[in-house]
């Protein structure tokens, strides 16, 4: 069996309740794991709600914070425990696209200044001229014109366009996996495909996986293979991305996809749906389902412990006592 | 329908923003009417001005932006010319506002009572516990417990927040609500409770709405009316069904086509172009560089809007000769 590129194992988070705190720690992100191989690039989303754990999961990721337990692996080796050059390739082969193209930016700088700040810091080549190339290259993987484009500075682009730099310049390092942590959402609708296109484009030709982290299950099932749904820190479903979609089994991803507007005016959302109280949601959450309260076929046993992952189909998980 | 049984009315609205490097023209030409109960939906990209459009409403542009031309008349009365001291009397009782994220426009050192009950008591004499009835009463409308009276706005989620303005929006009974993308940054199960809790307060008020937003798809489940803009112009104007079952204008087709759909994977459509600078507009359509249909009659001058089905306006020149 092939060894994972990137292997999360059942990794938690946890925030507060430390030594001198009253309060109960709040799990971010509890036990999840997800092994990403070099040789099948995929596009996997992480789809959720906010609050639901897709951040933390992103940031640990990056290793801006530490597992609380669990670890991550990259090629066999711990991101908590790596040496300096491990550390250096590690943040060279895994790069980021992040939600806010406005704030990514050092507005004093011209896109061409950013672009070279990579290649300098990684010493990516010989000379000036080399470098050029290299980021021309980049810039048109994107379908981006460097002319128009590297003279500028960030303020005079548009959301589409500084999404699109984000992702060139991550493209020049030549990343095996790129965490995209809700690259599309400040994005304009009709500017959206475009990004979407590329990450497609960068799967398909040049064997790069993405985390596409986001809480819009539409653009997800447009360009995903894989989905991991999370609530409140815990996977309540993962799989195949239309198998997830077509045929959702946990009651939360049912309310999800029903959730989302119908673009058709003659057909109306039919039933009304309401949310408990932020106490009861609070008081059950504890031991139990994380979706105890908000969840129209709940059963008690749903409260004693947290349902364990049961397999549905092949490649369709879902952690929930109604498909035990 | 007669001129002034509208509830809101927008005649050849000008909009511009004045800079040190030259004017914006942020607002061109735009007309919109309203009519009682109605909802209309007022979509468009970031920067094509529907958000302008919506502080000219409430004679809220900030400077360097002046309403340069237009009339804009609630309930018949023209509000561009009002001084100050009659628009405070209108605002809040005539036109209310719910605002573009929730998150940051309530007042995080009062109680939610003291933000509600200042403006009920800045217009109507009442006493405590009348003030305290009606809030209550308000809370209970969007479906709000009780105990949301005495807390701080951190204490709540982003969705109750969000209910607590349209609370706060219908306090007064207004017949017009200018609701500026109402919820974006919710996701999607709460924001089917806001969209919920909005059209049940349409219901029992008969209150009229401007929604603002960029969202088609959920624009579908809760207009009756939706208005298109692109780059400060309006192109097109109609009702809900007309507009998704035959777009007329080619942004318009765009946008529709651009709704990720959840019932079928398809290939995603990619479109390029940019707006073009609006310091200097081009001579011609607004939508000349991006449009997939462009041809040498698009360079003459900006289409006016014309019927190209019942009630239903695009303004492209491909319909101009008919």
């Amino acid at each position: 069996m092939e060894q994972p590129i990137l292997s999360i194992q059942e990794v938690t988070r946890k925030f507060g309740g430390g030594f001198l705190s009253s309060s109960k720690p709040i799990v971010a992100l509890d036990r999840f794991s997800l092994d990403i191989f070099e040789s099948q690039s995929k596009i996997i989303a992480i789809a959720g709600e906010s609050g639901s754990g897709k951040t933390t999961l992103s940031n640990l990721i990056l290793s801006f914070m530490l597992c609380s337990e669990g670890k991550i692996t990259y090629k066999g080796i711990d991101i908590s425990k790596m040496t300096h050059t491990q550390r250096v390739n590690y943040r060279k082969e895994v790069q980021a696209v992040f939600q806010d193209p406005y704030e990514v930016y050092n507005p004093f700088y011209r896109v061409s200044h950013i672009m070279q700040m990579v290649v300098r810091h990684f010493n990516l080549t010989k000379n000036r001229d080399e470098a050029d190339k290299l980021i021309e290259e980049a810039m048109s993987r994107v379908g981006l014109r460097s002319g128009e484009i590297l003279e500028k500075y960030p303020h005079q682009l548009s959301g589409g366009q500084r999404q699109r730099v984000m992702v060139a310049r991550a493209y020049m390092l030549r990343p095996r996996l790129i965490i995209a942590d809700e690259p599309v959402s400040a994005v304009d609708a009709s500017l959206r495909a475009m990004i979407l296109d590329i990450m497609l484009r960068l799967r398909d030709e040049q064997g790069i996986s993405f985390l596409y982290i986001t809480h819009d299950l539409s653009t997800a099932y447009q360009i995903s293979d894989l989905m991991y749904v999370l609530f409140q820190g815990t996977t309540v479903e993962r799989g195949v991305t239309s198998k997830i979609i077509e045929d959702p089994k946990h009651p939360y991803v049912q309310q999800l996809i029903e959730s989302i507007p119908i673009p058709n005016p003659k057909v109306k959302w039919d039933t009304n749906i309401s949310l408990p109280s932020e106490e009861v949601m609070r008081l059950a959450s504890s031991v139990g389902c994380r979706f105890y309260s908000r969840c129209s076929k709940h059963m008690d046993r749903c409260l004693q412990a947290f349902p364990p992952m049961v397999k549905v189909d092949n490649d369709h998980e879902v952690a929930c006592y109604l498909y035990q | 329908m007669a001129q002034n049984s509208l509830v809101l009315n927008i005649i050849d609205l000008h909009v511009h923003y004045f800079t040190p490097r030259g004017s914006v023209y942020a607002v061109n030409a735009v007309n919109l009417a309203v009519k009682p109960g109605e909802i209309v939906g007022l979509v468009g990209e970031s920067g094509c001005g529907k958000t302008t459009v919506a502080m000219a409403i409430l004679q809220m542009v900030q400077a360097p932006g002046r309403i340069v031309k237009g009339e804009i008349c609630i309930n018949g009365r023209d509000v561009v010319r009002l001084p100050e001291n009659e628009l405070r009397k209108i605002r809040w009782r005539e036109l209310s506002l719910i605002p573009q994220g929730a998150m940051n426009s309530l007042n995080p050192v009062l109680r939610i009572r003291e933000q509600m009950e200042d403006g009920i008591l800045a217009h109507e004499r009442m006493s405590r516990s009348e003030v305290k009835q009606k809030v209550l009463h308000l809370l209970n409308d969007v479906g709000l417990p009780e105990r949301v009276y005495n807390m701080f706005p951190h204490e709540l989620s982003g969705g109750m927040k969000q209910r607590v303005c349209i609370a706060m929006s219908v306090s007064l009974n207004p017949s017009i609500i200018i609701a500026d993308e109402p919820t974006s940054a919710l996701d999607v199960v709460v924001q089917r409770v806001v969209a919920q809790t909005l059209l049940d307060v349409k219901r029992r008020l008969g209150v009229s709405m401007v929604m603002i937003g960029h969202d088609m798809g959920l624009l579908a489940q809760l207009v009756d009316r939706v208005a298109v803009m692109y780059a400060g112009n309006m192109v097109e104007c109609g009702p809900v069904n007309s507009i998704f079952e035959h777009p007329y204008h080619p942004y318009t087709q765009l946008l529709i086509d651009a709704i990720p759909s959840i019932k079928e994977r398809k290939p995603l459509k990619v479109t390029e172009g940019l707006t073009h600078d609006l310091r200097n507009p081009p001579p011609g359509c607004c939508f000349q560089f991006r449009c997939p249909k462009f041809e040498k009659r698009c360079l003459e001058k900006q289409p006016l809007m014309i019927e190209v089905a019942p009630d239903h306006f695009a303004a492209c020149v491909q319909y101009s000769n008919q």
